[in-house]
């Protein structure tokens, strides 16, 4: 039998707050192997990009 | 036969006269459009205008393709597929797009497809979706986002296949869609509402770059909660990071 521990490393945002690494954004984020807790900050929900719904409008 | 024979047979196969024309103004629609099955490239193909036929007043989708769609660039391809607008102008009932080309025997072939940006934003006409081989794309900026698909029936990826951030853009009620091959570009789902199913297939077509030293991101948003600890752990030992 082989006994195989895997360590899960989880960064957790504080209330009002989302980590992003500049790219990602989230509130829960579990590191992959190569990366780092140094990778992520935490930055105010109100500065998270909103989604901007498309303008283009098609007429029939 | 004389005039008036002629003119009483057709009086008394009506339904029938009419059904053939319309069948063979059909095909001749369709013989244009798809240039007699040589036709690759489907950008922008539904307009709305081309595509929006009125019954007794009522709207509906003239989409009924007579010959296999091989695609070779398609964005924004059913980007007029749109009802948002609430408009009388556009049709209310949606269409399984797998369904529709199934009766037809029309098959949708994208395995050589690259340019597939927009290929379903902002398409709120349709429900349901054929499998998509995305081997071969190349461009899949805002693939699908705004829209009412629920399920496509399959994506395989590729090694080469070069999803963006917002592949599965804002607004997409995609809920199930089981994906095969490889997945070697960071992928954002967090938008979706993909089921646990699809979600482990994701799991299972990660490339591993534990090895390579570099780090890919899996964006998941809430759905993340759908998977186990073990499961999460699976994923950031492929070198992914997952948010």
């Amino acid at each position: 039998m082989e006994k195989k521990t895997i360590e899960l490393i989880k960064l957790t945002a504080g209330e009002g707050m989302t980590l992003t690494n500049g790219e990602t954004y989230g509130k829960e984020i579990y590191l992959g192997v190569n990366d780092f807790p140094e990778n992520w900050r935490e930055i105010s929900d109100e500065v998270v990009p909103k989604d901007e719904p498309p303008n283009e409008v098609e007429e029939a | 036969m004389s005039i008036a024979e002629k003119l009483t047979a057709i009086a008394e196969n009506e339904q029938s006269v009419y059904e053939a024309g319309q069948t063979a103004e059909w095909k001749e629609l369709w013989d244009g459009l798809q240039s007699y099955g040589e036709r690759t490239e489907y950008d922008r193909f539904c307009i709305a205008k081309n595509f929006i036929i009125k019954d007794k007043g009522e709207p509906y989708w003239n989409f009924y393709p007579k010959y296999d769609l091989n695609i070779t660039r398609a964005p924004a391809m059913f980007r007029a597929f749109n009802n948002e607008n609430s408009s009388a102008l556009y049709p209310s009932v949606q269409i399984d797009l797998t369904e529709r080309l199934n009766s037809l025997g029309v098959r949708l072939n994208t395995s050589n497809a690259t340019d597939l940006s927009m290929m379903f934003y902002m398409c709120q006409g349709l429900t349901r979706v054929p499998f998509l081989d995305l081997t071969s794309a190349t461009n899949l900026n805002s693939f699908i986002g705004y829209t009412s698909i629920t399920t496509i029936d399959g994506i395989r990826s590729s090694e080469t296949t070069n999803w963006a951030s917002n592949s599965f853009s804002s607004y997409c009620s995609l809920q199930h869609c089981i994906f095969s091959g490889i997945i070697a570009k960071s992928l954002n789902l967090s938008k979706t509402q993909l089921d646990y199913e699809s979600l482990v297939s994701i799991k299972n077509c990660l490339k591993d770059v534990s090895e390579a030293g570099t780090t890919l991101t899996l964006a998941l948003g809430t759905l993340a909660d759908k998977l186990s600890d073990a499961e999460k752990a699976e994923i950031t030992q492929k070198g992914w990071t997952l948010a």
